[in-house]
């Protein structure tokens, strides 16, 4: 199972918002039964960790490193799921 | 909306500030009991430490902050703006339409924040509502 994380500032506003779009691109990919998608907040993320992906709102990005495999995404309308539907296809 | 209700609803015609606005939006929730004006603040504490992210998608905001007593209730009201609040010089952060929630622990207020991401990232539903600065217009649209 591949691990997609959302995460922001508090770990209870946006990151449950892009959890559910996560889930809805997923869905669309028909994906839905690869990922765990599970959500955070900034303080309790750390770069060390094992998740595919991590997505994140654009004012946080620069707050949050990945390293290893972690591949970031970066959303500017956390509702837009088809843009996160095509940085999936794209990675 | 059955997640928030049509005496949480305020639609402002004046120019107003990023200040006036979170007090606006937190005001309504302190008036029906779901927080304590200690939300305010603490909101802005949100927004110093995390930027403008709560800034959802174009115009719309979504203002909260940490779980805490200054939450009685899972709550939200919405306010939208005739002229949209510029928070920062950015336009990606003018908000015409202000949520602010309140959020006594990290998950009653699930049921809100879903019904509002789906309602709002339908972009038929949200090209009608920006067309329109009549009141009663938008609180049919949104509340029916």
């Amino acid at each position: 199972m591949k691990k997609i994380c959302s995460i922001c500032g508090n770990g209870l506003g946006s990151s449950l918002v892009i959890e559910m779009t996560i889930n809805d691109a997923l869905e669309d990919l028909e994906k839905q039964n690869e990922f765990e998608v599970t959500h955070t907040n900034l303080n309790s993320y750390s770069s060390d960790n094992d998740y595919d992906y991590i997505v994140c709102a654009q004012d946080l990005a620069d707050q949050i490193d990945v390293s290893g495999k972690t591949k970031k995404i970066v959303l500017s309308n956390i509702l837009d799921k088809e843009t996160l539907v095509s940085k999936l296809e794209e990675m | 909306m059955k997640n928030i209700s049509k005496n949480m609803f305020k639609y402002i015609e004046n120019e107003t500030t990023p200040e006036q606005a979170i007090k606006l939006g937190t005001e309504i929730l302190v008036k029906n009991g779901f927080a304590t004006p200690l939300l305010e603040k603490e909101i802005w504490k949100s927004i110093e430490k995390f930027g403008y992210y709560f800034v959802i998608s174009p115009l719309i905001a979504l203002a909260h902050t940490a779980p805490g007593n200054w939450a009685l209730k899972p709550g939200a009201s919405l306010i939208v703006f005739k002229e949209p609040i510029k928070f920062t010089k950015e336009e990606r952060h003018n908000v015409r339409y202000l949520f602010t929630l309140s959020s006594p622990d990290s998950e009653s207020h699930m049921s809100i924040l879903m019904e509002v991401a789906t309602k709002f990232r339908d972009k038929e539903f949200m090209e009608l509502l920006n067309k329109t600065n009549n009141k009663e217009i938008l609180e049919k649209l949104i509340f029916e």
